[in-house]
This record gives C-alpha cells, sequence and structure tokens, in this order.
C-alpha cells in the first residue's frame, strides 16, 4: 500500500502544478505507460554498469520521455492554441498503443506466460525496505519532491508566475510575464513527474514491462490532486488516502462478494462528488 | 461507420453550444451501447433497443447535469467520473445478467431495419443533422442556447434560466450519444467491454473540425468513417500490428485536430 501511495503522490504533485497553472494534462496514462517502458528497455540493454549508473539512467529515460510527450501538447497549444485538454488525451491514445505493441511484439519475451518483455537485471531493482512488500526509496523521493514542489509553488518567481496564469492569463501577460511559457513549463513537469512514476513503478514494483500494467495511474493522479485541492502541501494526504483506498477495496474484493467493478463504482461516485461544492466546506480552486 | 460519432458529435454540439464542456460523451456512449443490446435481447426489437439505449444515456447525463449544474461539481471531473461509472456500471451489469464480463454475443440477434444498404439509425442520423440546423438556427430554444455560450448573464437579465437550457443541452446529448451507442453495438450485434474505444472523444474533436455546424460535423465525421474504413482494409494489405490499428483513429483524429488549429490560427492572425 504504501509503495502505491508513494507513486500517487508523485503523480498527483505533477497534475497539482500544471492544475494551479490551469493547464489540463489528460495524458497521464500515456506518460506513466511510456516512461516506465523507456525505463524498462534502458535497464535491459544498459547492460553491466554500476548499479547506481543504471538506476539513474532508468530513471532519467522515464522522466524525460513522459516530460517528452507532454511537452507536445504544451507546445501545440503555445504555438497553434490547440486544445491541451484533447490532445494531451489523443496523443496518450497513439501512445499507450504504441507501448502495448512494443510490449507484445518486439520486446516481448517469448518463454513468458504473460505479454510482458524479459526482467529486468536484479542489480536494477529497487531494494524493498519491508519485507515481501515493495515500499522503496520511491516513497521518501515522493516525500521529499513534495517539499520541493511546496516551495517552488509558494516561494519562488516561477512558482508566483504559474499561479497567476491559472488565476487570469490575459493578467499575467498584460503585466510582461511571458505567459506564453506556462503553458508549456506545467505540463512538462507534470508529464515528467508521471514518467518519474511509470519509471518507479516498473523498476520498483513490476521489474518488466507487462502489458498495460500502469493502467490506473494517469487518473487516480488526477484524483489525488483534486482531492488535495490541488496543494502539494495535502498530496500526502491525499495519496495515503487515496492508497488506503484502493487497497481498502482490494481486501473487501476477496473478503466479501464485491467485485472488481464496484471498486471502480465507488472511485467514480467519489470523482462525482470530489468537487461537488454543495458538499464541501473550504472553496475549492476551479478553472475555466 | 459514420451514425456512431455523427450522433455522438451532434449531441456533443448541444452542449459545447451552450458552453458545457461534456467530455462524458464516451461513458455516455458506452451505456447506450450496453442498454441497446440488452433491450433488444429482451424485447427482440432493435428499435425499442434503440429508444432504450437514448434513455439510458439521458439518465446518466442527468446524474451529470444535476452534479455540475445544482451542486456546482467541476464539469471536467464530473465528466470523467461519468466515463469511469459508465465502464464500472456496465462491466457489473454484464456479469450480474448475462454471467460474463467478456464479449455478449446471442446466437439469434435482430438485425437492423435496413432501407436502400443502410439501416435506420443512419436515417435517424442523417435526420437529427437536419433537425439540428433547424432547431439551432430558427427556433427560440437554439436562439437561448447560443446565448448560454456566449453569455451567462444576459439570459438572466431576458428572464431565462440559463441553468435551464444547459441541463436541456446535457438531456439532449445524453439521448444522442446512447443512441450513437446502439448504432455501434446493434450494427455488430454484440456488445463487447469498452467498445467505444475512445469515439466518444473522436466526437468531441470533430465538432471544433466541423466548426460547430451540423452540416460541418457530417462533413468530418464522413472523413473520419473514410480513414477508418481504409485503416481497415490497410490491415489486410500491409498486415499492420492489431496494437498499432487501434491506435491509428487517434492518430488521425491528432493530427486533424492540429491542422485545424494551425488554419483558424493562421486566419485569426489575417483579421
Amino acid at each position: 500500500m504504501l509503495d502505491k501511495a508513494g507513486l500517487l503522490i508523485l503523480a498527483g504533485l505533477g497534475m497539482s502544478i500544471a492544475f494551479r497553472a490551469g493547464v489540463f494534462n489528460l495524458g497521464g496514462e500515456g506518460q506513466v505507460y511510456a516512461g516506465a517502458m523507456a525505463a524498462v528497455l534502458v535497464s535491459i540493454n544498459i547492460g553491466i554498469a554500476g548499479r547506481n549508473f543504471g538506476i539513474i539512467s532508468a530513471l532519467t529515460a522515464g522522466i524525460l520521455t513522459g516530460a517528452i510527450i507532454a511537452g507536445i501538447s504544451g507546445f501545440l497549444k503555445k504555438q497553434w492554441d490547440t486544445d491541451e485538454l484533447i490532445s494531451s488525451f489523443l496523443l496518450a491514445g497513439i501512445v499507450i498503443h504504441i507501448t502495448d505493441y512494443l510490449i507484445s511484439d518486439p520486446f516481448r519475451d517469448s518463454s513468458s506466460f504473460l505479454i510482458s518483455t524479459v526482467k529486468i537485471p536484479s542489480s536494477y531493482f529497487l531494494t524493498s525496505l519491508m519485507g515481501s512488500s515493495h515500499f522503496n526509496i520511491s516513497f521518501f523521493i515522493a516525500t521529499a519532491a513534495t517539499a520541493a514542489a511546496f516551495i517552488f509553488l509558494f516561494k519562488s518567481p516561477m512558482g508566483y508566475e504559474i499561479r497567476l496564469s491559472g488565476l487570469n492569463r490575459k493578467f499575467v501577460d498584460y503585466g510582461g510575464i511571458p505567459g506564453k511559457r506556462h503553458l508549456i513549463i506545467p505540463m512538462i513537469i507534470s508529464g515528467a513527474m508521471y514518467g518519474g512514476v511509470g519509471s518507479f513503478a516498473a523498476l520498483g514494483n513490476f521489474h518488466m514491462g507487462i502489458k498495460g500494467f500502469t493502467a490506473g495511474l494517469g487518473w487516480n493522479g488526477i484524483a489525488v490532486a483534486l482531492i488535495a485541492g490541488n496543494n502539494p502541501a495535502f498530496v500526502i494526504p491525499a495519496g495515503l488516502i487515496f492508497a488506503y483506498l484502493d487497497a481498502g477495496t482490494q481486501v473487501a474484493m476477496i473478503h466479501s462478494d464485491l467485485s472488481f467493478e464496484f471498486s471502480n463504482l465507488i472511485k467514480a461516485v467519489i470523482f462525482f462528488l470530489i468537487t461537488a461544492k454543495k458538499f464541501t466546506l473550504k472553496k475549492q480552486f476551479h478553472f475555466d | 461507420m459514420t451514425t456512431p460519432i455523427l450522433l455522438a458529435a451532434l449531441g456533443g454540439l448541444f452542449t459545447e453550444l451552450a458552453g458545457v464542456l461534456n467530455i462524458a460523451l464516451e461513458g455516455l456512449m458506452l451505456i447506450g451501447a450496453f442498454t441497446a443490446v440488452l433491450i433488444t435481447e429482451l424485447t427482440g426489437s432493435t428499435i425499442l433497443g434503440s429508444i432504450g439505449a437514448a434513455l439510458a444515456g439521458t439518465a446518466l447525463a442527468y446524474i451529470l447535469g444535476l452534479l455540475t449544474l445544482r451542486f456546482k461539481a467541476n464539469i471536467f471531473i464530473a465528466g470523467l467520473a461519468a466515463n469511469l461509472f459508465a465502464i464500472g456500471v456496465t462491466n457489473y451489469l454484464s456479469s450480474i445478467i448475462f454471467g460474463t464480463k467478456g464479449v455478449i454475443r446471442f446466437i439469434e440477434f435482430p438485425e437492423l431495419i435496413k432501407l436502400v444498404g443502410h439501416n435506420f439509425l443512419f436515417y435517424t442520423g442523417l435526420v437529427f443533422t437536419l433537425f439540428t440546423i433547424w432547431l439551432i438556427n430558427r427556433t427560440a430554444f437554439g436562439l437561448r442556447l447560443r446565448a448560454s455560450g456566449y453569455n451567462f448573464t444576459v439570459l438572466k437579465i431576458k428572464g431565462v434560466d440559463p441553468y435551464d437550457v444547459q441541463m436541456k443541452s446535457i438531456l439532449i446529448s445524453g439521448a444522442l450519444s446512447g443512441l450513437g451507442g446502439a448504432a455501434l453495438s446493434l450494427k455488430l450485434g454484440a456488445y463487447v467491454p469498452n467498445m467505444t474505444a475512445g469515439r466518444g472523444w473522436i466526437a468531441l474533436v470533430t465538432i471544433y473540425l466541423g466548426r460547430k455546424h451540423p452540416a460541418g460535423i457530417f462533413i468530418t465525421c464522413l472523413i473520419f468513417a473514410g480513414a477508418e474504413y481504409f485503416s481497415n482494409a490497410a490491415q489486410g494489405i500491409f498486415q499492420i500490428p492489431a496494437d498499432l490499428l487501434l491506435g491509428f483513429p487517434y492518430i488521425i483524429t491528432f493530427i486533424g485536430m492540429i491542422v485545424f488549429s494551425v488554419i483558424s490560427n493562421r486566419n485569426k492572425g489575417v483579421e
């Protein structure tokens, strides 16, 4: 559960920065998946390098992949005013199918019963810190990233510009801040976070690329950001709650008649109600 | 092949004009596709099945409208929720009623009633295209619809409840998307989990590409259907892997979207 929470926190962080800037990144599913695949491919092909070097290059590959994919949508928005909400979703649709293809054909491990790549060398696994769980260093990195994101968003000039762009982009332009820059940067940040989530999931949890293995992390990242009210300070509790909810529905599934679909339904109901202002006490940040 | 996207896009046009960003088209279509198969199997009539699909779409749209307009939920998140809900509820009902989460197929499934080579839902799409043109341009409701998209407060001043107009637009989009889903599943004579496969999103894009005009949307849908037909044909010739083929509609839509925004951006510069 805690290992999931780390991933959700990272994904939620990226999204909350994007939402703060008034930018929608709907392509999380694709960015996580492609990022994870990039990390797997690098760690398989890098050969026997130093352990740290291998892990860091795999992570970098994943983060770059996610950042580039999201960056394309940001660039299109800046250049031609292409709606980033739809373009990022469509791009994810393309990327997911390409990654599916890569896993199920050119890089498939034919000796495995799963539709998956070969296992990555065990020297590149993120060491588990808690017995049989996949709990690893990624949780602490996510926590540190939360602090960094908080300082970035609220204490740095660029964070100020990003928040201002989300509130009123015309005002930002008028004030002499290059507002268009803050269409691309938040996209890249959230894409990079998603890419990182994918690489951590690949190196820490799955140890290989399996068809559709990161499915759901992209959408859940959005949910975490919204539960946290797009405030990095609340992303950690939100990530924990969401991971707990996920684990809880799984336990309930095993021990009762609740089916897998039912846990999806519960999630849908939470999504329905989470931003309903009549039910919440605190005024939520909203975007037009 | 045009019909499902066309119907959903026409539905989405109503919400788009009313100033509601409706990303739930996908879920509305899916729930329509499932209901159509379910009711057709129970009653043996594809017409009743189609009506049921429209009603199911309307019901889900009502929940969406209620939460966003009355309870002021974020339309975007509520739309995502509607999509998730549609996937969850169709799978759940499918496992309860049919005992399977997979493909639902019947041996004796009634075929869609056909007229001159096309099924009746195709003609429904055509009629609705013309009807929409009339409704938007020639009626008071159409005027209010467009006004609500332009300027919310104008309607209030004129004594019209803008929420009421938006609610109606959401309900219409639900009914038409449900029908679009029915066109998808009834033509195949089976229900496949998550069978809409991004068509709701493509419908949303065709609204922009069709410049928010029913005729434009109709032409765009024809182009998309042609592209889909071509990709299916190409699979036989070039043996493109299935995974890549599934991504093809997204690629076409993505390219179409970029081309559209480049052109409209250039026009903006001229003016």
